[in-house]
């Protein structure tokens, strides 16, 4: 039988029953239809399908869904407002740091938790805190060099 | 996953209810970072999960005069982030460094992870050494267990089906004592090749004490007793560092597996070994007022 | 004579407009808002779930497949096992490999029954409900046992029946006394025997590269959907979208019009997705008409059955003069293509242009053999088999230097060739950079300061080597370019999104032919119904040919414009200049007609009914010599690079940290320069991982690491800090390249296993002669050695 949950997506209250199998990956992709939560590997090592709970970073499918009632989440749809971008967002297109973009919505989110809670972030902490977003195209070198601008509010 | 029947408890005593009548087929979830992953892949199939997010009672971190209690619902972020834990126990925190990914430590618990006992687990061996105590309550009543003697095999604890188990009780540490950790990997995040923790404590230019804690090279984390005992009492201007670690590897009871093979295993067991109680050692010096 | 074309800087700088120019890339936006498109991403009603059921053994008779409770397991829809398959078989070189197992089982994980239904969960429970009996056989595990002439087991008995699915230009040579031999190919030039006796100094080594994956983070997924009307559509995350169709079509016996593949934005390649899903979820599809059947491959799926890099054993002799001449070398290759043979077949024949493309060798002579073992097969991988001649050809330079007492970068300096010198294949070297990329690299590690030791137990050391990367020559790509009122122009290619850029790439050659910004260029990609042909997204070809073929296809437009426009200028059209959106008289720019004034209404131009510029652009290769491999035109060009790395060792621990890694490259002209780094920082990441950390491990056959925890590419903790990571370019145009322009995208990787090797070489004084060199290798050589007490 599915089970009532009830939280926050994007800025929005949604209301849904799932069952409680179902990870919170699932549900987003599959109920919401939000795609941008991605699916690499399905067993918590990728870190493609990484969201914000409550403001920090998570991999969705290493959590039930049921686990998150009453939860703020984000996902990279929610990350623009108004069609206008977020500054991160812009970063990582202007300092070239995607390529394929599969890595791309888990390591942003995962980025901007990071910089939120720690305004100044040292390379070696950037890169402390982005180890658990695997990428295969980009070396990882404009990864950390677009979170570095982003922190220090450069453009490019 | 197979289907299965979702609980969702909002007290301590409550989980103890569900616990005593589902026992054998229902399984806890708290952060669920080592539990989802082998529900994912059929390893286990529990008839009932009992969600333990919403037992906010349990989600703490609190000190007494005696020492610091860690409950069930701490995240491995919240016991990073802990100024009291910063204070009283940094091997903690150096602990949580070397554990994981970020995304598992915001949602993944400390105690969850004791639970779990995977014999790879990060905060068991400097819990161990730090002498840490665990906290198992049911509606049988509660028992405080010492770590040391909490697991008993690959996965495998000595809590019974319906015992929930609580909370992490740490001492304040002794005057002149230090502790340090580290696991070796291939990889950041991997599965250790080994780790070494470490708690010495000092007396006059001399170990009093010292508890070398082996992880990842058994099915439980192992307590290195002669390497321990060949420390003890030994002057700090000749301290038989080679010789305890030798003895710490030998102690060591790896299995070959693509993390390493066991000679291998041992023989990072004997790195680190070195490198770990050197670093109690100047810790404790640094916590007893003292300079080399 | 030796002839050296340096490229000055200044040739990097626009003449042009908008090429050379790192223009945003065209996908960012999407990427960057979650909006971009994968297959996975694609949900159509009434679609059906697949699974796949998978050999336990490898190899064995199936004695009986029991498929009746998984029929009855409710939401299944179809379950078909080999008896459903077609006959005529899967392959890219030849055709060896039925969608199911027919009789035969060849690896463990060889698909063996798939299913259908409502649900995952469905599907899986179906899986596991299909009983077969197997009665299993001998099986065969090493390359060079397989290759002999009366081996335990012979993988393909009817291998001499299968027939060839690549054009003419691509036999295979196979080998009536080595059954379980694919393909033979030959290199001969010169007379070696005369070679080695003028020798001072022979070095003979074997060299071994592991099985490794690509490890794309985007899964392979599949949905194929069979209409009503009898028409098969294909989403597939894929790099070869018609030759796939094409293989289907052969297949099936379809009719090909009524077959279309299209290919969404792909979440990582490098050569991964050659593969048969596509015509393996069509067979499902076909089973229920109406619905569509999606295929999403687990993560352990893929380590088992999604093509691997082909493990190589290279036997290398070399004789070398005291100066460092070499004048003889003879290499002999074997691969283990595992138990199909896909892309082995060819990619045995163009791993040799590895050991061809950077050096000049008087006397020469190669064998390299694809052989069948029961071992999951292998493919197509970022190199085509080049990083692995690469690893043996340089390995061997490295050592010529330390046995001569010279310098590891002058050794390569001695031989490598120069622009107009014939290369060991007959072809005339043109735009070769290795040289300059080398002197480049080596300044940027500070080659000639020995590295800083510290006390302690780490050692480091410096490394350096040179890679090449040919393009394969004979296939073509096709483009229309479709003119707007606005002037603005729309790109058609089938090239496929990988992550390499191919759609900004396309973009900007288009603007800058047509004479347009880049946000006036749309592209159109992937889908065979629209989109026109193209070979391939592989072997680093789409700057090269979609880019000459988008070149074209705007001049066809733009001459289309001309005559449009001469009619109201009362100018002849050879007269005209058409630049964006202004066509005038040379000379008289004054009195122009504006693109939107040839138009009447909605996109019709009255005579033409619109401006189409098309084109198709071949490159011409000479007919294979199967004797000698000599030819005019054996490869489209090489891309060039070296690579240099400084590194620690412990050497209590055998871990190796890489503290600088630095490389440069010859792309011919670098389109989009950001985007060139994009692919040479990736370049080093699969470097890294290659060399130090991946391996396929496998007992009696199985994969014993299929995960991304037991298979270990590198975090982001294992490459260097980003300052220590530096890229320069070294370009050398090409005659024939879009405005200079080659490849780029494997090249990058196949100069750093050999610099990272000889970097523990300068560190530690061991040669490494297998990848990769793990911790536990090294730990192991330095206790062999005595400079570490065993443990």
């Amino acid at each position: 039988m599915k089970q009532r949950l009830e939280f926050t997506v994007n800025g929005e209250k949604v209301t849904i029953f799932v069952d409680a199998w179902r990870t919170l990956q699932e549900v987003l992709r599959d109920e919401l239809k939000l795609k941008g939560v991605k699916s690499g590997c399905n067993s918590g090592f990728c870190g493609s399908c990484t969201v914000l709970i409550d403001g920090r970073a998570v991999k969705s499918c290493l959590v039930l869904a049921l686990q998150t009632e009453g939860r703020d989440i984000l996902t990279i749809e929610g990350l623009s407002k108004d069609g206008a971008l977020h500054p991160l967002q812009q970063a990582f297109i202007d300092h070239f740091a995607i390529q394929c973009g599969y890595c791309t919505a888990g390591m942003l989110l995962t980025a901007k938790a990071l910089v939120d809670e720690n305004h100044n972030p040292t390379e070696e902490q950037v890169r402390e805190g982005l180890r658990g977003n695997l990428c295969r195209c980009t070396g990882y070198k404009k990864i950390v060099e677009t979170v570095l601008a982003y922190s220090k509010g450069k453009k490019v | 996953m197979r289907p299965f029947a979702y609980l969702r408890p909002t007290s301590v005593e409550e989980t103890c209810c569900m616990l005593t009548e589902h026992g054998e087929g229902a399984k806890l979830i708290a952060g669920g970072q080592s539990l989802i992953p082998m529900l994912k892949q059929r390893i286990m199939a529990p008839d009932y999960i009992i969600d333990l997010k919403y037992v906010s009672e349990l989600d703490y971190i609190v000190e007494n005069g005696e020492g610091i209690r860690i409950g069930a619902l701490a995240t491995h972020r919240d016991v990073e982030t802990s100024p009291l834990i910063r204070k009283r126990f940094p091997v903690l925190m150096e602990m949580e460094r070397w554990l994981a990914q970020v995304q598992i430590k915001n949602w993944g618990t400390l105690v969850g992870n004791l639970a779990h006992a995977d014999p790879g687990g990060d905060p068991a061996p400097p819990l161990i050494a730090l002498g840490a105590k665990v906290k198992a309550v049911s509606q049988r009543g509660k028992r405080v267990i010492h770590l040391e003697d909490f697991f008993e095999d690959y996965l495998t604890t000595v809590l019974e089906p319906d015992e929930l188990l609580v909370e992490v009780q740490i001492s304040n540490p002794p005057d002149s004592s230090g502790a340090a950790y580290r696991k070796e990997t291939i990889r950041a995040g991997d599965n250790p090749i080994g780790a070494v923790a470490a708690m010495v404590r000092l007396e006059e230019e001399k170990v009093r004490e010292a508890r070398i804690i082996l992880g990842g090279v058994g099915p439980t984390p192992i307590k290195a007793e002669k390497a321990s005992k060949l420390l003890s009492g030994a002057s700090l201007g000749a301290l038989p560092l080679g010789e305890a670690a030798r003895a710490a590897a030998e102690e060591a009871d790896p299995s070959s597996d693509l993390e390493g093979s066991a000679e291998y295993k041992k023989r990072i067991v004997y790195v680190l070994t070195k490198e770990i109680v050197s670093r109690a050692v100047e810790r404790a010096l640094a916590q007893g007022g003292r300079s080399r | 004579m030796t002839m050296k074309v340096s490229v000055e800087s200044k040739e990097l700088e626009a003449p042009f407009s908008v090429v050379s120019t790192s223009v945003t890339r065209v996908d960012a936006l999407e990427k960057a808002t979650g909006k971009a498109i994968y297959t996975g991403d694609i949900e159509m009603p009434n679609m059906l779930h697949m699974k796949i059921l998978r050999s336990p053994y490898p190899h064995a008779k199936i004695v009986n497949i029991d498929t009746s409770a998984a029929r009855k397991v409710p939401g299944v829809q179809a379950v078909v096992t080999g008896e459903d398959a077609p006959s005529r078989r899967w392959g890219v070189f030849l055709a060896d490999r039925p969608l199911l197992a027919q009789e035969v089982v060849r690896f463990v994980g060889e698909p063996v029954a798939a299913v259908s239904a409502t649900t995952i969960e469905a599907a899986e429970e179906a899986v596991d409900a299909i009983d077969v009996e197997y009665e299993e056989l001998p099986a065969i595990f090493d390359s060079e046992l397989a290759m002999s002439k009366e081996p335990l087991v012979i993988v393909h008995p009817d291998l001499s029946r299968y027939h060839t699915t690549l054009t003419g230009f691509l036999r295979p040579r196979l080998e009536p006394d080595m059954p379980n031999v694919i393909n033979h190919y030959k290199i001969r030039c010169g007379d070696t025997d005369q070679g080695f006796k003028e020798a001072d100094l022979v070095v003979e080594n074997k060299y071994t590269t592991a099985r490794i994956q690509h490890c794309y983070i985007e899964p392979p997924t599949v949905i194929a959907l069979f209409d009503l009307g009898d028409t098969l559509t294909i989403w597939s995350k894929s790099q070869t979208a018609w030759r796939q169709r094409a293989t289907i079509i052969d297949i099936f016996g379809l009719p090909p019009s009524k077959v279309r593949f299209i290919t969404p934005y792909v979440g990582g390649g490098f050569g991964g997705l050659t593969w048969m899903q596509e015509a393996l979820t069509s067979l499902v599809a076909m089973q229920t008409p109406g619905r569509p059947v999606k295929l999403v491959l687990n993560r352990e799926e893929v380590f088992i059955d999604s093509p691997a890099r082909i493990p190589f054993v290279v036997y290398v002799r070399d004789g070398v003069k005291k100066d460092g001449t070499i004048v003889a070398r003879e290499i002999k290759m074997i691969l283990d293509a595992g138990a199909y043979s896909a892309y082995t077949g060819l990619i045995t024949k163009n791993a040799s242009f590895g050991a061809v493309g950077t050096y000049r060798i008087p006397n020469f002579k190669l064998d390299s053999y694809g052989v069948y073992t029961n071992r999951p097969p292998n493919s197509s991988f970022r190199g085509l088999g080049s990083s692995q001649s690469n690893w043996a050809v340089e390995g061997q330079m490295d050592e010529i230097a330390e046995r001569l007492g010279m310098d590891r970068a002058e050794v390569r300096r001695k031989n490598v060739l120069h622009e107009g010198e014939r290369n060991v294949q007959g072809e005339i070297a043109h735009s070769v950079g290795a040289e300059e990329c080398l002197d480049k690299a080596a300044s940027l590690i500070r080659w000639a300061e020995k590295p800083e030791q510290e006390p302690g137990p780490w050692k480091k050391g410096k490394g350096i080597a040179l890679g090449n990367k040919y393009t394969i020559a004979g296939t073509d790509s096709c483009a229309l370019v479709k003119v707007r009122e606005d002037g603005a122009v729309n790109v058609f290619h089938s090239g496929s999104e990988i992550g390499q850029g191919c759609d900004t790439v396309a973009a900007q050659i288009a603007a800058e032919e047509m004479g347009l910004p880049v946000d006036m260029v749309k592209i159109t990609r992937g889908d065979t119904d629209i989109t026109p042909y193209d070979w391939g997204t592989a072997s680093s070809r789409l700057t090269f040919y979609i880019g000459n073929a988008v070149l074209m296809a705007c001049q066809d437009a733009k001459r289309q414009i001309a005559e449009l426009a001469s009619e109201r200028l009362g100018v002849p059209a050879e007269e005209l200049e058409v630049k964006g959106n202004r066509i005038y008289q040379r000379g008289k720019p004054d009195a122009i007609v504006n693109v939107p004034e040839l138009f009447r209404s909605g996109g019709y131009v009255g005579k033409g009914a619109e401006i189409v510029g098309r084109a198709t652009f071949s490159c011409p290769i000479t007919p294979e010599d199967m004797e000698t491999g000599q030819g005019e035109r054996v490869v489209a060009y090489f891309c060039y690079g070296a690579h240099a790395v400084e590194l620690a060792v412990n050497t209590e621990t055998g871990e190796v940290k890489i503290v600088t890694f630095v490389g440069v490259f010859d792309m011919g002209r670098p389109i989009n320069p950001k985007m060139c780094e994009q692919q040479m920082e990736g370049g080093m990441s699969m470097g890294i991982g290659s060399t130090l950390y991946e391996e396929t491990v496998l007992e009696d056959g199985i994969v014993m690491n299929p995960t991304f925890v037991s298979y270990k590419i590198p975090t982001i903790m294992e490459h260097p800090l980003i300052d220590n990571a530096r890229f320069d370019f070294a370009p050398a145009p090409h005659r024939e390249g879009p405005f200079g322009a080659k490849g780029l995208g494997e090249g990058v990787l196949t100069p750093s296993a050999p610099a990272i090797a000889s970097a523990i070489h300068n560190a530690l004084g061991i040669r490494f002669r297998d990848i990769p060199i793990t911790r536990e290798n090294i730990m192991r050589a330095l206790e062999e050695t005595g400079l570490a007490e065993r443990f």
